[in-house]
């Protein structure tokens, strides 16, 4: 078992970030206290839940249109985190949440995700199963059945993240055209300018996956984000000699990086 | 055990597509190409219970009567059933598959996509707004890059595509590397985190 | 009248919109196009293959997508058969066969011989972890075409096996699977020169990858489409609609500065609403 051609380097690298995210994680279990800073748009999620209530109508939380079998898998499982914390506000508060879906095996996951957050809140009987809906696995026709239940049920917060596309800014538009509190996320790049445009408040990037440590507050998950800092000082570091060799005239890191 | 089960399958199966990306293995790439099928077949069934769930909220509207409701859900599960058993029976290749997908799916998703051209001149009107010098710079830098992209921009200022390109190869790149760092970065995390069972809330409540 | 504008109705500004597109499509400008250096490169490669050579044109985009893509794929679609390439098509999104028999349909494929100019492996689900699957055993990964052939009994299959005997790929790219997939699995670790027909939004994402010389060449949407057409010295669909496309852009531009004139006369000191965050 020999490592493949031209990702040797991407190995170590991959062992070198996971190695800080452990060390980490481990010097957040042994106690050593952690604090992020604030992320506005998580913080505003309980507003945008109280609006809801306030207004007597429902909230929207799409967990992106990702699947869990690609590159934007992190994206999906970001979403799903968060939203079983909104889940929970929603149960706590009696707010109805509509759950739409568009890929068929994050379906099951949303029902359980949603069905456990009203269990823990002791409100079982509140859950409402067919809130949780699959609108199609096709992009579009995904965004133009959202289209149609945000005009007819009106909700008051919309919050969308995990990872979308051509659609993310349709959608948002939508949601602010019927007056719905907008909390999306997405660390999809080309996206990330049509929510800042259209949204009251927007994840960027790697807040989307800082989103579950931040709102569970649990040590280990916290360390793992203080890891990431850790692991994108050592890429910085990288571009740095990388640019200062490649600018002396050698070629040494490049080659290396391509082995 | 029925939290444990899960996480301990996440983190073999997990664990076994990584090594497999990295190390040139025969037995290792054989057991990641029957994982992947695995991946296929529960996908499938996934989609058939998705599809369940369509029907069932769909029925109950057409049960419901309300207004043009059951007219549309009708026709969404006519139109859902009648594509399936058009593909399971002919085949796709078949003219008359071609013919729904070339005359009614291609515009109907098409028009949806073409939309955004329409929402992003409401979204620019309503939202770019020079609020401060960083949102000017931004103003400033979008015009640029429109115009530099249509010919148009090229007959009111010959330099103007010039200075698009360096837009794009210098500050937005820097900003795009960043970012794409950052997220790779962030990604690797939340794996980890799922593969190692501190992030489960994937599985149905709290994280930890 | 500020108010009135500043609360202007959306469907106001679609309809200007859609005037800026519909008229210059019916009464043609001629602005004219520029060829972007992403796309002289690509037609460069085509122009540097001998005839024969067997090229992937993988179709990773929905019916919505491929609204953007038609012209530059058919462009290129022309510009292979005229070099007498073979074209192994495929898709890595479900829709992607279906829109591939659309492609070669409405370009100069139609009149060459299916099987052994020109074939549609069809669909292969597992997005990225198929393209690697593909990219080492093609015929292993489709062993039957889109129409129901055996893959490996077709002439044009005959001594392909794996992506390193193809001598360019592109893929007809709107979302995910799409390029980096494509660099990730088989650019760089199978050196195979990768290339892409791509939609406008995703187009500053793939500047890393042009700079890194990943990417190979790009025809980026229908400004990418007009260039390439210009190249090989025909007025497509690409051509047609860039003159929509620089008036449409002159008309949000409009609208951004009406809309900022507005919220500057209608500002009240110490209020701050909306704007960019």
């Amino acid at each position: 078992m020999t490592l493949a051609k031209g990702r040797v380097f991407s190995f170590w690298l991959l062992v070198v970030i996971i190695g800080c995210l452990l060390y980490s994680m481990w010097r957040a279990k042994k106690g050593r206290p952690i604090s992020i800073r604030k992320i506005a748009g998580l913080d505003a999620i309980e507003e945008a839940i109280g609006r809801s209530t306030e207004m007597g109508r429902p909230v929207h939380y799409c967990p992106g249109i990702g699947g869990i079998g690609a590159v934007e898998a992190p994206q999906t499982f970001a979403g799903l985190a968060i939203m079983s914390h909104v889940a929970r506000l929603t149960a706590k508060f009696d707010v109805p949440i509509i759950v739409t879906v568009r890929q068929p095996e994050v379906f099951p996951m949303a029902e359980e995700t949603v069905r456990q957050a009203y269990l823990e809140e002791g409100k079982g009987d509140a859950y409402e199963p067919t809130n949780i809906r699959f609108l199609s696995s096709q992009q579009f026709a995904y965004a133009a059945a959202l289209f149609g239940i945000m005009a007819r049920e009106k909700p008051a917060a919309n919050f969308m993240m995990g990872a979308f596309w051509a659609e993310a800014l349709m959608l948002a538009e939508v949601g602010s055209e019927v007056g719905a509190l907008q909390i999306t996320g997405t660390a999809q790049l080309s996206q990330v300018p049509f929510f800042v445009a259209s949204s009251d408040y927007t994840l960027i990037g790697e807040e989307l996956f800082a989103a579950a440590a931040y709102l569970s507050r649990d040590q280990m998950q916290l360390g793992s984000i203080l890891g990431q800092d850790l692991a994108k000082a050592i890429v910085a570091l990288l571009i740095i000699i990388g640019v200062l060799t490649t600018s002396a005239g050698s070629d040494y890191l490049s080659k290396l990086m391509r082995k | 055990m029925k939290r444990e089960l899960p996480i301990a399958v996440a983190f073999v199966v997990g664990v076994l597509m990584i090594v497999s990306f990295f190390f040139t293995s025969k037995p290792l790439s054989n057991a990641a190409e029957i994982v992947q099928d695995w991946g296929v077949i529960v996908s499938a069934f996934a989609l058939g219970l998705a599809s369940v769930n369509l029907i069932q909220i769909h029925a109950k509207k057409i049960a419901r009567g309300k207004g043009l409701d059951w007219l549309y859900s009708g026709s969404l599960i006519v139109s859902m059933i009648g594509m399936a058993l058009l593909g399971i029976i002919k085949g796709p290749t078949h003219k008359t598959y071609q013919f729904w997908f070339d005359a009614l799916f291609v515009p109907g998703q098409a028009t949806v996509y073409a939309m955004t051209g329409f929402f992003i001149a409401s979204a620019a009107y309503r939202a770019f707004r020079v609020r401060n010098v960083d949102a000017a710079i931004l103003l400033v830098s979008a015009a640029i890059l429109m115009l530099a992209n249509v010919p148009i921009g090229e007959r009111l200022w010959s330099q103007l595509p010039a200075v698009g390109d360096w837009l794009m190869d210098v500050p937005n790149l820097a900003g795009q590397r960043g970012m794409l760092i950052g997220a790779g970065i962030g990604g690797i995390a939340s794996g980890l985190r799922v593969l190692l069972g501190i992030e489960r809330s994937y599985l149905g409540g709290s994280s930890s | 009248m500020l108010d009135r504008l500043a609360r202007m109705d959306r469907r106001v500004i679609y309809a200007v919109v859609f005037l800026s597109l519909s008229i210059p499509l019916i009464w043609p400008i001629g602005l004219g196009v520029s060829v972007g250096p992403e796309t002289q490169k690509l037609y460069d490669i085509i122009e540097s293959l001998p005839s024969g050579s067997a090229v992937i044109v993988s179709m990773d985009t929905s019916p919505g997508g491929y609204g953007e893509l038609a012209s530059g794929t058919t462009a290129l679609l022309n510009h292979m058969a005229r070099k007498g390439l073979r074209v192994i098509g495929m898709g890595f999104f479900d829709t992607g066969p279906s829109l591939l028999e659309t492609a070669f349909g409405g370009s100069e494929f139609r009149n060459k011989e299916y099987g052994k100019d020109y074939v549609n492996l069809g669909y292969l689900a597992g997005g990225e972890t198929a393209i690697a699957a593909m990219a080492r055993d093609i015929p292993g990964s489709f062993p039957r075409d889109y129409r129901g052939n055996v893959t490996s009994s077709l002439p044009i299959m005959e001594g392909i096996k794996s992506v390193r005997d193809v001598a360019l790929i592109v893929t007809i790219s709107s979302g995910t699977p799409g390029v980096p997939e494509w660099i990730r699995q088989v650019g760089d670790p199978m050196k195979v020169p990768i290339a892409t027909v791509l939609v406008a939004v995703n187009v500053p994402n793939m500047t890393p990858y042009i700079q890194a010389g990943q990417l190979k060449g790009m025809i980026p949407s229908m400004k990418g489409a007009a260039g390439y057409e210009s190249l090989m010295g025909v007025r497509g669909l690409g051509t047609a609609g860039m003159d929509a496309q620089s008036v449409s852009h002159l008309v949000i531009l409009a609208f951004v500065i009406l809309g900022n004139v507005v919220h500057l006369a209608s500002k009240k000191p110490g209020v701050s609403k909306g704007g960019v965050r």
